[in-house]
């Protein structure tokens, strides 16, 4: 009944949440240092049917329980959570088993088909024919996942580096800018070259000792769902005990998710448009060559350079539409088909940016600011091949922007801080979405301003916290167009229309 | 050929040793010799046709361009503070806290048309070493415009080392009021003619932003900045200049020179004004023009909070303290106004300061102005004090002043 590979359920329209209960969580609980009665006491309650209340008209479709991890509580975690399960399905929730890699599939299995569960979810790569499994790895793509499931490991808690109890206290990164973690270019990786139909990201929230502000969990939602992947949701202990104690701030951070959930689900069409890219970036982006490409796709995305994913199997085949300039990460040089039409992308007009000993074409030209580079006008674009290897990603993503230019910039944001953009378009170019995730500041927010090249006619801002999309100012520039928004508080979808 | 800063500099080290380490205010007799020069003010509403014309016409009442930039390299510092994406509210940064692009564009063309055997524009991007133009483009300006306005036309982002092999070191004469010297990027010294192009505008720190407290911007934050290694300059900057020079809480990386008295006021308000009087007797300024067609009052950045205005004047003069006393009365405000009362609420006057070291005087009575009389040019400033953010720093003068 159950294909590996193939799934039969509509997984694309779960939304699921991690939902910690049952005595597995309380022994896995004991293990750490911190684990409070508390916290068992909230383990054990959400363990009852009643407990699902909390979940009643929200989006939350599925919930993903502690199923097996082959100790001997596995099957006292299952009698447990029987009563669970069967409300849970009553109330037409979906119930994923999450089974650790150390415990046995098939029997694990075998116990979700008669306890009623509808699948489950591992980072075990043993097989287990007959059942539904939402297979979870480590990020890399040296092995194509077989499944059009496709669930993530390796994701960060997207924000700040901070100190979130102190509020303010950013951890820098090498440009004095505060660090960023983000999903969104790995997902953006993922979907280029896995295209699964469902990509879900596993990362829970950091300890700090209390509750997370509800912003977080806004952020951590919109940061997997504005690139088109869903987040397993996962509430940090103090919440789950407020939630429990009905505190008034736990409630407002649920009510938060909620409608964060919510408004994504409102806006699925969004996931469907094209990441609008001008740099191409060409890649394996397996072996040796992962570790520098997956970091020039983060910075880029860190410092705001509208990127394309070009995959080198496939490049010789895929648009160049629209690129102002390719940089070509690998150290080994492409196939002679690939080199030839990367110089003709050059020799036409664009940029591009290479490795050391790449065949110099052109008039030489240096830019004494980019002395890593030698640089020739070859054509109606230009060539940059680098005098060494590239070591830092961060020297190469914004060496490839520079040599590219601000000039030609699609995209510009005024007075957002410290934050995180996607701007993606419509397969027929017609309208466009461009995502804004802005970090906590200590300051009073002042109102925004989006250029884009494009002369958009119309652009509404939609955020999570109003029902209705807030009208937005237009003023006609040479070139484009800029629109003035309201104070944006964590994240707002700027949408776009000709 | 004599550089045009000469005569002012001789005066300078003339006096400057006689008044090495006295408080501002014992400084005045000295003053009665700081020199004075025609200032040029006009009034011009617009970024339009009429700045060209306008701008010319103020060169000429200050002797011609001609004089100062004919066969020369000239360096412009341009007043582009803080990063590229701020903005006060929706207004572009040009009609705010920046010099306005075509009044860059019209001051090389005119430059240019002078004879200016090449012009250099110079400012110290935020925290970053990209080149300018690119720091122009972010903003949403067309550099390649401003390169266009004249025949020779470069930029050059002097907040690290750029184009250069070192950093030149500029002795401040007569030992200094905060440090006895300043590494620079080697633009200040490569350059024949120094102008500050600047905005009109106030300067939570500082009192106002002229031509003066603009060159706060030549230091380099690769070696001045926050976080830079004590015993060589950054490779590239990192950040602003707070801890070296606001709060004094470290020394600035090797090799420049520590403070020259490392037990004076840690208060910005004492330090920021003595930098500015510093750097402007170090690099002295050749030429000051002031951008007040557009500009932000309150503060001298929206960081600051401030409020847009529309004084629509321009003021242009070749010596610094004349021209930005006669802009502090062009403000509204009392260029003589003592430490602690508007427009330096929170800090010294540096007027005060530059006028006691013999950079020139701030004494309208001895300063000519030319075309619009400056009580007709006024716009108050003091109003738009309302939209300042609150700073939660010490009253200044305090009880350590002058120790």
């Amino acid at each position: 009944m159950i294909r590996e590979g193939g799934s039969t359920l509509d997984l694309d329209s779960w939304v699921p949440l991690r939902w910690p209960c049952g005595p597995l969580e309380i022994e896995k609980g004991k293990r750490r240092e911190a684990f409070t009665a508390r916290e068992a006491e909230a383990l054990r309650a959400w363990a009852e049917p009643g407990a699902l209340e909390l979940v009643a008209g929200t989006p939350v479709t599925c919930l993903v329980v502690a199923w097996a991890e082959g100790s001997a509580a596995d099957e006292e975690q299952r009698q447990a959570l029987a009563p669970l399960v069967a409300s849970a399905r009553n109330r037409g929730l979906s119930v994923v088993g999450w089974v650790s890699a150390t415990a046995d599939l098939q029997r694990a299995a075998a116990a979700a088909h008669a306890g009623g569960l509808a699948a489950l979810a591992t980072d075990s790569t043993a097989p287990a024919p007959g059942f539904e499994v939402l297979r979870f790895r480590k990020r890399g793509f040296g092995v194509r996942p077989a499944s059009d499931f496709l669930g993530d490991l390796g994701a960060v808690w997207p924000g700040m580096k901070m100190d979130l109890q102190a509020g303010v206290d950013a951890v820098s990164g090498p440009t004095g800018a505060p660090w960023l973690d983000s999903n969104g270019w790995y997902v953006r990786l993922a979907r280029s070259l896995a295209e699964p139909r469902t990509l879900w990201l596993a990362f829970d929230p950091p300890s700090i000792g209390q509750a997370l502000p509800a912003t977080a969990y806004l952020q951590a939602i919109a940061d997997t769902e504005a690139y088109g992947a869903r987040w397993m949701a996962s509430l940090d202990p103090h919440l789950r005990i407020g939630l429990l104690d009905r505190r008034a701030s736990a409630l407002s951070t649920w009510a938060t998710i909620g409608r964060s959930l919510a408004f994504f689900r409102k806006h699925r069409a969004w996931t469907s448009y094209v990441p609008a890219g001008q740099l191409g970036v060409v890649s394996d982006y397996t072996g040796t060559n992962e570790f520098l490409s997956f970091e020039v796709l983060n910075l880029l995305a860190r410092q705001g350079s509208l990127y394309r994913i070009l995959e080198k199997g496939t490049a010789l085949e895929a648009p160049f539409d629209g690129l102002d300039a390719v940089v070509y990460v690998d150290e080994a040089p492409p196939a002679g088909d690939l080199a030839r039409r990367l110089y003709a992308f050059a020799e036409g007009g664009g940029t591009l940016v290479t490795p050391p000993a790449w065949e110099e074409r052109g008039v030489r030209e240096d830019d004494p600011w980019l002395s890593r580079y030698r640089i020739f006008r070859y054509g109606r674009g230009r060539l940059a091949v680098a005098r060494e290897e590239a070591a830092d990603p961060q020297v190469l993503a914004e060496d490839a922007q520079l040599l590219m230019s601000h000039r030609h910039d699609r995209l510009r944001v005024f007075n957002a801080g410290t934050g995180l953009f996607h701007y993606a378009t419509s397969g027929d170019g017609r309208s466009g979405v461009l995502h804004a995730f802005l970090f906590p500041t200590p300051y009073k927010r002042p109102p925004m301003t989006v250029w884009f090249r494009q002369p958009w006619a119309t652009a509404r801002a939609w955020m999570v916290e109003a029902e209705e999309a807030a009208p937005t100012e237009r003023t006609a520039v040479e070139p484009g167009v800029e629109f003035h928004l309201p104070p944006v508080p964590v994240y707002c979808a700027l949408e776009v229309s000709a | 050929m004599r550089a045009p800063h000469e005569l002012s500099r001789r005066q300078f080290l003339a006096g400057s040793t006689a008044v090495l380490g006295l408080g501002a205010t014992r400084l005045v007799p000295f003053a009665r010799a700081a020199p004075a020069a025609t200032v040029s003010v006009a009034k011009c509403d617009t970024y339009g046709a009429e700045l060209v014309s306008t701008l010319d016409r103020m060169f000429d009442q200050l002797g011609g361009l001609g004089r100062l930039v004919k066969s020369r390299t000239v360096a412009v510092k341009l007043n582009l503070t803080g990063p590229p994406t701020i903005r006060l509210g929706p207004r572009p940064a040009g009609l705010a806290h920046w010099v306005h692009p075509r009044m860059i564009g019209a001051v090389v063309h005119l430059m240019d048309r002078a004879g200016a055997h090449r012009i250099r524009l110079l400012e110290g991007g935020y925290a970053t070493a990209i080149p300018l133009e690119e720091y122009m483009y972010q903003a949403g300006w067309d550099a390649a415009e401003i390169v266009g306005a004249g025949r020779r036309v470069e930029l050059e982002n002097t907040n690290w080392l750029g184009l250069g092999k070192d950093y030149p070191r500029f002795d401040v004469p007569g030992g200094g009021l905060l440090f006895p010297s300043y590494h620079l990027n080697h633009s200040y010294r490569d350059c024949d003619t120094f102008v500050s192009l600047t905005k009109l505008k106030d300067h939570t720190t500082a009192g106002v932003t002229l031509s003066m407290k603009n060159c706060f911007g030549n230091i380099p934050t690769t070696i001045y900045g926050d976080r830079v290694p004590k015993d060589r300059p950054d490779e590239r900057p990192h950040s602003g200049r707070d801890v070296v020079f606001h709060n004094g809480a470290r020394q600035p990386a090797s090799p420049a020179a520590p403070e020259v008295d490392p037990a004076s006021p840690r208060h910005d308000g004492y330090r920021i004004p003595r930098v500015v009087v510093d750097i402007c007797a170090a690099r002295p300024i050749d030429l000051g023009i002031i951008d007040g067609i557009e500009s932000i009052g309150g503060a001298e950045g929206p960081w600051g909070g401030g409020e847009g205005c529309h004084p629509g004047v321009l003021v242009a003069g070749t010596n610094c303290v004349n021209t930005d006393a006669v802009a502090t009365a062009v403000m509204g405000f009392d260029p003589m106004a003592p430490a602690g009362t508007p427009p330096f609420y929170a800090c010294d006057n540096f007027l005060e300061l530059a006028e006691g070291v013999g950079l020139g005087s701030r004494d309208l009575r001895r300063i000519e102005v030319a075309g619009t009389p400056i009580r007709e040019a006024r716009f108050d400033f003091a109003p738009l004090i309302r939209s300042r953010f609150p700073r939660h720093i010490p009253p200044y003068p305090g009880e350590k002043r002058g120790s």
